[in-house]
């Protein structure tokens, strides 16, 4: 629903275009650009939300290996209870399923030395004391990869309040991570 | 042996962290590499 219509002639005031910004659809909370094994975001997800939008850059990875993301709660990662299926792409086959029961981590894209990706996260309910549902979409390019589609959810009935992305095999990041609130009304 | 890097901001508060792995996170991090070993991409041949 619009916040408020316009009519013809009417003035474009200071105060409706502030009002316009600060209920945008996505609303900023906050990014982080580092290089690190581990790269996290705290006290980002609370209770002004349900949902939350997070884009994934990275630039290099030291070690070919596959993008994992993990909730946090007061600056503890939780490393179990990741049930998730869905997809991993490539140039040459199309695809290929993956999945994960009770995983220390939802699996997600794969990367490879300098070559660039991107993803999307989508996290639903991360704040409230209940599982949470997660879904991921990727593109990388090296070799024959392409990207992923993941989706799944974290089982435990537990409040977080952040999150953090490793690699599998361990190896230091290059990356930015962004994170928005999607306007609830 | 150095360990691996943790690095993050407190949305809230502003507060930038960047530290080695505590013992706990360095434990998680080597069991982590070793479930994934033999797992994609090892494939990516395809």
């Amino acid at each position: 629903m619009a916040i408020k219509t316009f009519t013809t002639g009417e003035v474009l005031t200071s105060a409706d275009t502030n009002t316009y910004l600060a209920n945008s659809g996505l609303v900023y909370i906050g990014a982080y650009t580092a290089t690190a094994a581990t790269l996290f975001i705290d006290g980002c997800f609370t209770s002004t939300y349900s949902n939350y939008f997070i884009t994934f850059q990275s630039t290099s990875v030291t070690t070919t290996g596959s993008f994992q993301f993990k909730l946090r709660a007061s600056g503890t990662a939780n490393s179990a209870n990741y049930y998730y299926g869905g997809l991993q792409y490539y140039t040459t086959i199309g695809a290929t399923t993956q999945q994960g029961s009770n995983d220390a981590a939802m699996i997600f894209s794969a990367a490879s030395g300098s070559a660039m990706t991107y993803s999307t996260i989508q996290v639903s309910m991360p704040a409230v004391a209940q599982p949470t549902s997660i879904i991921i979409d990727s593109s990388s390019y090296f070799s024959n990869y392409a990207g992923a589609s993941i989706r799944g959810y974290h089982g435990l009935s537990t409040a977080y309040d952040g999150f953090e992305l490793t690699m599998n095999t361990g190896a230091t990041i290059a990356g930015t991570l962004r994170i928005y609130g999607i306007r609830q009304a | 042996m150095t360990r691996p890097i943790i690095s993050g901001i407190n949305a809230e508060t502003g507060e930038i962290v960047e530290r080695e792995l505590n013992d706990d996170e360095y434990a998680q991090n080597l069991a982590d590499i070793e479930a994934s070993k033999g797992m994609f991409p090892d494939d990516l041949a395809g």
